[in-house]
């Protein structure tokens, strides 16, 4: 205790117990800040020119963010290429390609070599400047392009340029539960996607609704999920004028499009019986709504197979190539990825990224990565389907040699493959892609929740889609 | 004379004493504050320099329609989560404070929400209210109540969400347990032997001992309150709405508008404009809070 008299050289004060604490408590914040700021204070940081990227035997590391090694596809294309290149080391990243750290690394002049992204996004990275167009690249080599679908290919140019590389693709098919028609006395085969009347008078036929619950939905038109472009390309409209620059959604055929689908849910119990069935549903298991006949004909993507072949090998099924309205021409959505350099990559990285990107997508690592899917899937005891690349002789090798037949439902439905990619068409994909998409299903699904008219939804969604538009031809960051 | 400014050794003490928070905000967010005050005055996209327009973002947001429904939907949340929360909280605590068995499990079983992360609350009360075969319509449906589609209908998505957060109040729990336990035992007292009944103690009683502390509550969930993000963005996600927080929007909260304006779309400079809004709402409620605090905070003071 602090008597206040001349104990003060052997007891500690009050005050100088503050002064103390707060010197030491001071002392461990400032120090090391200071020490940080010492040259070559970090840890096991060295400066040496070989602790990262090339080294003496002119090894060159390349990062390639959102590729990750989580399967044995990826794990066997990678090998193939390293076998080619054994002289650039691969730093995959797993993982959906984050934004925002793409963004960071390109503005602070470090970004990696190749990024995995959304086609639908390569528009909105080359606008920003964020990638470097490869068309000097293709023309070097003379690489062919021609051997991915033309939609992939078109889908990844911006303004003329070519500024990736098709990797993986995912089309949209008619899917018909047969059990599920037969029992209501209705022929699978006598489906047309083609007629809208017969998919709306059947939709209201099959769906089971009770006590304002349904039970079964009739026929899913997907359109809560960003449908509208398929649906008014399907009825003659377009939602874009060809460059991209004006947004029509006030087109006759997307209005008539949309009402239709509204009415289509509404006679099958309205949306948000729907959206509240939906959620009881569980998907990726043996009780896909589908397989189990809670959903009777839907629109959904190839990969629907995969989830479907180990629950039901058995499983009687019928998918057709999605058409234009009142036609047999078959039309659908396709959509994937593509490989790309962003800006920045130094010139030796680049062409080891471009030797990266054209090894990874060549046909020779598709399938390798395919017959290990295969193997993998063997030897867990499940079934395999194929995937669609994007490489059109790499998808005919799968689906003829590495594919083995589950059964006669399956075969069928991959045959629809080829003439639905040959009709494939892909949805805006310029430098505003994220908010139109946004913009596209906010609106619609607010005419499907019956929130607003279809035209005034529509009306609503051009201005918005147009200022969006107009707003980035002001510059970048504009809103 | 001139009087020379000098700090007394106390004062010098004081400010080493908080010289780490001194520190880490000049370094990591004094930077940042003023970084963003500026880029709100531009258009940014991060990738090209940045644009400067003025108060252009600032008057793009009088007619932004979505800046309306997301300052509607938080200012919402705000008004039905705060006073929802702290009466959860305050219950919760009263209950503990009773002479009950086996406290400390009540304590933690309560607390568990709080430590629970919000993808999985999300999804375990997406079960809960799933409107045709979830647990709490399920439980209305046996009384002879036919429960609303809590997650599907526009109306009710953010009563929803109150509600799932009132779960989440351990940290205030444990606060005001601590306070209840603060409160001199010789007032009860007093007060039996003046004959107040229960109720009467904990009005004239409990209450005024504890309101500096509920008053700090009710200033701190409203700003938890206003920059509501994780459990909108769990529970409703673009992915499954169809680029929608909820149906209709009707979870857009202004946190979630404000990084969808960031990191969406680009429009780093709107959203910086986004943030000081956010920051002068929460500074005038804030400030209003505090002028009203001498009408309902019992101030204990020695004169």
């Amino acid at each position: 205790m602090d008597t206040g008299t001349g104990e003060k050289n052997r007891t500690l004060t009050r005050r100088e117990l503050v002064r103390r604490s707060a010197l030491f408590g001071g002392a461990v914040v400032v120090a090391p800040i200071i020490a940080a700021c010492q040259p070559g204070a970090t840890p096991g940081a060295s400066t040496s020119p070989g602790a990262s990227g090339s080294t003496a035997a002119q090894k060159v590391t390349i990062r390639v963010w959102g590729y990750g090694l989580d399967d044995a596809r990826a794990k066997a294309r990678l090998n193939v290429f390293k076998a080619a290149n054994p002289n650039i080391d691969v730093q995959p990243v797993g993982g959906t390609l984050n934004t925002q750290q793409l963004l960071t690394a390109v503005a602070s002049g470090d970004p990696p070599e190749v990024i995995n992204t959304d086609r639908t996004q390569v528009g909105s990275w080359a606008g920003r400047s964020a990638i470097d167009p490869i068309t000097d690249l293709i023309d070097k080599d003379k690489f062919d392009m021609s051997q991915f679908y033309p939609a992939t290919v078109e889908q990844v140019k911006y303004k003329g340029q070519t500024y990736g590389v098709p990797h993986f693709a995912t089309i949209d098919l008619f899917w018909i539960n047969n059990k599920v028609l037969s029992d209501a006395g209705t022929d699978p085969a006598s489906v047309d996607p083609g007629n809208w009347d017969q998919l709306q008078s059947l939709g209201e036929k099959l769906a089971k609704v009770s006590g304002g619950k349904v039970t079964r939905t009739g026929f899913d038109t997907k359109m809560q999920d960003g449908r509208l472009y398929y649906w008014t390309w399907a009825n003659g409209g377009d939602l874009f004028s060809s460059d991209g620059s004006k947004a029509q959604f006030t087109d006759a055929k997307a209005v008539e499009a949309l009402t239709w689908a509204r009415d289509a849910v509404k006679k099958q119990g309205g949306e948000k019986a729907r959206a509240a069935f939906s959620q009881t549903q569980d998907f990726f298991s043996p009780n896909n709504p589908f397989l189990i006949g809670q959903t009777a004909m839907t629109i959904f993507e190839q990969w629907l197979l995969g989830v479907l072949a180990d629950p039901g090998p058995n499983f009687a099924f019928t998918v057709l190539p999605p058409r234009k309205r009142n036609s047999k021409d078959p039309l659908t959505t396709v959509t994937g990825g593509a490989f790309a350099i962003p800006k920045g990559v130094k010139a030796d990285k680049r062409l080891a990224a471009w030797e990266f990107i054209k090894g990874m997508v060549s046909t020779d690592a598709w399938i390798a990565g395919q017959k290990a899917t295969f193997m993998d899937k063997q030897s867990k005891n499940q079934k395999y389907t194929p995937t669609i690349t994007g490489n059109i002789k790499a998808d005919q090798e799968d689906m003829n040699t590495v594919y083995k037949s589950i059964g006669p439902s399956y075969d069928a439905a991959i045959k629809t493959w080829q003439t639905a990619l040959n009709a494939g068409k892909y949805p805006y994909s310029g430098p505003v892609a994220q908010q139109i998409s946004d913009l596209v299903t906010a609106n619609v699904n607010d005419a499907l929740q019956e929130a607003k008219q279809p035209a005034d939804a529509l009306k609503k969604l051009n201005d918005d889609a147009q200022k969006a538009i107009d707003d980035y031809a002001k510059g970048p960051g504009n809103k | 004379m001139r009087r020379r400014f000098r700090l007394k050794e106390e004062q010098v003490a004081g400010l080493l004493f908080v010289s780490p928070f001194i520190v880490g905000f000049l370094i990591f967010s004094a930077g940042p504050y003023i970084a963003s005050l500026y880029l709100s005055l531009t258009t940014y996209d991060v990738l090209n320099p940045p644009n400067f327009v003025g108060l252009q973002n600032y008057i793009d947001l009088a007619s932004d329609e979505t800046f309306g429904k997301a300052l509607y939907n938080t200012l919402y949340f705000v008004v039905f989560h705060g006073p929802t929360a702290i009466a959860m909280a305050l219950i919760l605590a009263l209950l503990l404070n009773a002479k009950v068995r086996g406290v400390s499990i009540w304590r933690t079983i309560y607390y568990l929400p709080q430590v629970t992360p919000a993808v999985a609350l999300g999804v375990l009360w997406l079960r809960i209210l799933s409107p045709n075969n979830g647990l709490l319509n399920s439980i209305l449906a046996g009384v002879g109540i036919q429960g609303p589609a809590w997650t599907v209908d526009a109306d009710w998505v953010k009563p929803s969400l109150i509600l799932i957060r009132v779960f989440v109040v351990g940290t205030w729990m444990i606060t005001f347990l601590a306070a209840l336990q603060d409160v001199p035992q010789e007032l009860y007292e007093a007060a039996s032997i003046d004959g107040a009944n229960a109720w009467q103690r904990f009005r004239n009683v409990t209450l005024p001992m504890i309101s500096r502390v509920i008053f700090f509550a009710v200033i701190a969930i409203t700003i938890f309150s206003m920059n509501v993000f994780d459990i909108a963005y769990f529970m409703f996600p673009p992915q499954v709405f169809g680029g929608q927080l909820g149906p209709q929007d009707s979870a857009l909260f202004y946190m979630v508008y404000l990084f969808q304006q960031a990191f969406s779309y680009f429009h780093m400079g709107y959203a910086a404009a986004l943030a000081w809004i956010l920051f002068a709402i929460t500074l005038a409620i804030t400030l209003i809070q505090l002028r009203l605090s001498r009408y309902f905070v019992y101030a204990e003071t020695s004169k």
